[in-house]
């Protein structure tokens, strides 16, 4: 069984979930899931797709509504929809997220100053756009010659860099990245998981990563939940998760990553009988 | 998706596939039709209603480049300044069917649930009626000018703009940068307005200026019957009416080239409409 949370109370944690439960129908997405994230901290949720983990992350940051559980961010907890422009807004500065596809997560009408400039018009009316935007842009390491380009101007890793951008611009406490490289190049990859390691190091946003790659788990997590069929089947320190899987899901996930010596039929075998059993 | 597709009239369907040259033509059209309503009054060599009846029926002459018609007026400055009404009705059609169309068709679109199926089906309760007829009624109650007849084509329109609106709404509203100006915490009304309506806004106007060219000829059609615009208002429908008598007589300038400018003016805006929704719908938005 997966640690049992340790509440939303706890001072530093920064985000806790408890119980979440979702179905679509007779399909339970969601069965039971709860975690906490510690304040600047790094969290990764594994597992395949159909798993319940991109369900869990669109609860989490409000898209999604759970039919049972609580969310909660800084210990204030986050029930239905937001009412009102206050709480959206308050909802916004706790959570962000950035997306798996670069290519369609910004509007294609709109330049990368103009998409942070309506960010930060909106919370934060009375600072000084320009220089904001410079920084933003400089932070995500994009040059100022970025912010006239529309978002077909630039390439997947820049769009992403935008994105990110976006992110922070609302100066949120807890970023929820969903698959936000798996449409990336392996180098491209590199750079902007390395580029969200400094940005974690600088500014002390939580990261919530959820991603089917156990490399990107690896090298940016500190801790990692294991989710399948919408539960949580194993919960730990990556390092201890990676290096000493208990659960066999874990173990199958870990052997389907590609290696010299690796033996796709015997992983097909394995998984067969982790299903039937 | 065909629910995406513009709605055009049967027999406007070979248009479509107009090919660069004709498209450059009814560009020209289109300005040279909207110029001439523009700058009519200071084009016409008349006043439109001045009677010379000794001229009367005269063909194309100095004095009277495209003749004269029955009652003894200048042809040529009847049209120019028919222009202005042939134009201005449809527009207002264009313009109310479309804002309205739009507003209907993201409020169904976006919402969805008891307001989608309450909205589309009062609109399709629209198409149900013929727009002429639904026009011919109101002019009938209203009496005349150009008013009710606009109003009415405007209603009969409505439902076009609404439901393509109501369909692109549809797959916009699902699209991930919907989700992440939610999630920054925009309203749905800041994102419909800023985002969803702008990215769509393309294809509803070519629609739109395809309703143009029929708007037109419907209205035309209208004061032909001899409904909504005033007697001795200059107009495109209401020249061909009274160029009636004259085709009987043997002279039948007066009433074929309010037909040809007609006739010419729909095709043009169907082609311009078409080209365009083409275009936006090749270029690739990323």
């Amino acid at each position: 069984m997966p640690d049992r949370p340790t509440g939303s109370a706890e001072p530093g944690n920064v985000l806790a979930v408890t119980g979440l439960s979702r179905a679509f129908g007779a399909v339970r997405a969601v069965d039971d899931v709860s975690f906490t994230l510690s304040a600047g901290g790094s969290l990764g949720i594994v597992g395949e797709s159909g798993s319940g983990k991109t369900t869990t992350a669109r609860i989490v940051v409000g898209l999604e509504q759970a039919d049972t559980g609580e969310v909660t961010v800084r210990g204030r907890p986050r029930h239905g929809r937001a009412r009102g422009r206050a709480e959206r807004l308050a909802r916004a500065r706790e959570i962000q997220m950035v997306f798996q596809d670069p290519y369609l997560s910004l509007d294609p009408r709109i330049t990368v100053e103009a998409a942070l400039r309506e960010t930060l018009r909106l919370h934060f009316p009375h600072l000084d756009h320009a220089r904001r935007i410079a920084e933003l842009l400089d932070q995500v390491g994009l040059g100022t010659r970025a912010a006239d380009a529309l978002p077909r101007h630039l390439s997947g890793g820049q769009r992403q860099r935008v994105a990110i951008a976006r992110a922070l611009a609302v100066e949120p406490a807890v970023m929820v990245l969903d698959e936000a490289v798996a449409a990336l190049d392996v180098s491209v990859q590199a750079q902007v998981l390395n580029l969200l390691a400094d940005i974690r190091a600088d500014t002390g946003i939580g990261y919530l990563f959820i991603t089917h790659d156990l490399g990107v788990v690896r090298s940016v997590t500190d801790e990692v939940v294991v989710m399948r069929h919408g539960r949580i089947v194993e919960a730990g320190p990556t390092a201890e998760v990676l290096a000493a899987p208990d659960h066999p899901y874990t173990r199958l996930l870990l052997e389907s990553v590609p290696r010299p010596g690796w033996d796709p039929d015997r992983i097909a075998a394995a998984r067969r009988a982790l299903a039937a059993g | 998706m065909s629910a995406t597709a513009l709605t055009r009239r049967p027999g406007f369907g070979r248009l479509a596939a107009a090919r660069a040259p004709l498209h450059l033509i009814s560009l020209a059209v289109v300005a040279l039709v909207v110029a001439a309503a523009l700058l009519a009054p200071w084009l016409a060599p008349y006043d439109p209603n001045q009677v010379d009846l000794g001229a009367a029926l005269a063909g194309p002459s100095a004095d009277h480049l495209l003749g004269v018609d029955a009652a003894g007026r200048d042809t040529l400055a009847r049209l120019l300044l028919g222009a202005r009404t042939s134009l201005l009705g449809p527009l207002g059609v264009v313009a109310f069917s479309t804002l309205a169309g739009i507003a209907v068709g993201v409020v169904a679109g976006w919402r969805g649930g008891w307001l989608d199926s309450a909205l589309s089906r009062s609109t399709e309760l629209v198409f149900a009626f013929p727009g002429m007829l639904l026009a011919v009624l109101i002019v009938a109650v209203s009496g005349e000018g150009l008013l009710a007849p606009v109003i009415a084509l405007a209603v009969a329109y409505l439902p076009y703009v609404s439901r393509l609106t109501r369909s692109l709404v549809l797959a916009e509203r699902e699209r991930p940068y919907v989700a992440a100006h939610r999630v920054q915490g925009h309203s749905a009304l800041q994102i419909c307005l800023r985002h969803v309506v702008p990215n769509i806004a393309p294809v509803v106007l070519a629609q739109s200026a395809v309703n143009f060219g029929y708007a037109l000829m419907d209205l035309a059609g209208l004061s032909f019957l001899g409904l909504g615009v005033p007697a001795l208002t200059p107009d495109w429908g209401r020249m061909v009416f009274d160029g009636q008598t004259a085709i009987q007589h043997g002279y039948p300038l007066s009433a074929i080239l309010p037909c040809l400018a007609i006739v010419l003016t729909v095709v043009a805006f169907n082609v311009v409409g078409e080209r365009w929704a083409d275009q936006v719908a090749r270029r690739d938005p990323r």
